[in-house]
């Protein structure tokens, strides 16, 4: 694979494994450091990365599984997740940006909250949009096992910020 | 058999069995030889066993499930949080939750793609120097690495084509010479043709004499495969 090829991959992909690895490791700076090492990598695999049918689904497995490996070689520092969103939601209207803001990082609180595997199957389909079969490629996990993954952690979702709110 | 039956049917009541004991009194209850005490207690059980084969009628489908009890949008949550979703149906839950139109039973669940969709946006800006520094690397690398099989293939392939040219111009123009004599004179050609006749006609002869021991084989029927 050539350099060119290479990077219109990576164009396409890097945010996507930055989300990703961002949801496993809960850190911005370590996910960045997950997805920095994922593309050497896959880099160095790149011959490998043109006999594989599914070249993005790799690319997010490597993503995970790096993640995983950040995850279970460190005690868990998570980010203060308003400074995840402290630059987002900016408009006129001051006091509706902090509502706004209170309620997305309560939301991907409860999501960080999660077990790592309903976390990232949630994140694969309800943010990046994958198939269940995708999903299955890039986790490794069963389609029923996705499901069930998924139905607990919507369902589990939805009950906190019922609580929350209540 | 009924002592013991009894003593599991008291503790069954106080719900003291184990799994085993249970299954005990169920193959006992659905045996036909029961005891005249514990004929009530069959019929319980009978009805246990009967409940045990019901299924759900296959015409009777998940989603017929969902819609005949609730209403479109509470059977579309319920199947999302089933995660039984297609993402065509997951997109028309979520333009449904930016509507006007939402319900307050499913009010509830804005945040939720709201924050889906802000975390859609979230991008990467972190550092890839050391990725372009090993590809610049790699680019600058000589190609020869890369070129050099191609460069021996193609070599070795030139170097055997013209060896074969090679011999076969050598064969063409020196096969004959040195080899053999053109005779000038024809009767001494004529005369050394006649020789080269008698010597084949000797050799012939020589094999037809041998012949005639196999015929004589063939007689005997040694060599009859026909048989």
């Amino acid at each position: 694979m050539q350099v060119e090829e290479f990077n219109q991959l990576v164009d396409k992909l890097k945010d996507k494994m930055y989300r990703l690895a961002l949801r496993v490791v809960n850190n911005q700076e370590e996910a960045q450091d997950v997805v920095q090492e994922s593309l050497i990598k896959i880099w160095n695999k790149r011959e490998k990365l043109a006999e594989i049918e599914n070249p993005a689904a790799y690319c997010m497995t490597i993503t995970r599984n790096m993640g995983i490996d950040k995850l279970r070689g460190k005690k868990m520092v998570t980010t203060d997740i308003d400074e995840q969103y402290a630059i987002k939601a900016k408009s006129p209207d001051p006091e509706r940006d902090l509502i706004a803001k209170d309620e997305l990082s309560s939301v991907m609180k409860v999501v960080n909250a999660l077990p790592e595997n309903h976390r990232t199957v949630i994140h694969l389909r309800d943010i990046e949009g994958y198939t269940y079969k995708e999903i299955s490629e890039i986790t490794g996990f069963s389609i029923e096992k996705v499901k069930v993954y998924l139905h607990r952690a919507r369902t589990r979702l939805r009950q906190q910020l019922k609580n929350r709110a209540s | 058999m009924s002592t013991e039956m009894n003593d599991i049917i008291q503790r069954y009541w106080s719900g003291e069995t184990t799994q085993d004991e249970e299954q005990r009194l169920q193959a006992y209850m659905v045996s036909g030889q029961v005891a005249d005490e514990h004929l009530d207690m069959a019929e319980l059980f009978s009805f246990y066993a009967d409940q045990k084969t019901m299924t759900l009628p296959e015409e009777l489908e998940m989603e017929a499930i969902y819609s005949s009890t609730l209403s479109p949008m509470d059977a579309l949550v319920e199947k999302y949080l089933d995660a039984a979703t297609s993402l065509d149906e997951e997109a028309q839950l979520r333009a449904y939750l930016t509507s006007e139109k939402v319900a307050d039973s499913h009010r509830d669940l804005i945040p939720m793609f709201e924050a889906f969709s802000a975390e859609q946006d979230t991008q990467f800006d972190g550092d890839l120097t050391e990725l372009e520094r090993l590809q610049i690397q790699w680019s600058q690398k000589p190609k020869v690495r890369y070129m050099f099989p191609k460069v021996v293939g193609v070599a070795a392939t030139l170097a055997l084509l013209m060896m074969i040219a090679f011999n076969f111009l050598q064969e063409d123009t020196s096969s004959y010479k040195g080899k053999y004599t053109e005779l000038q004179d024809p009767e001494e050609a004529l005369a050394l043709t006649k020789d080269a006749l008698a010597f084949l006609g000797k050799k012939y002869d020589k094999g037809t004499a041998s012949m005639k021991y196999i015929k004589e084989l063939e007689k005997t029927n040694v060599f009859n495969f026909k048989n």
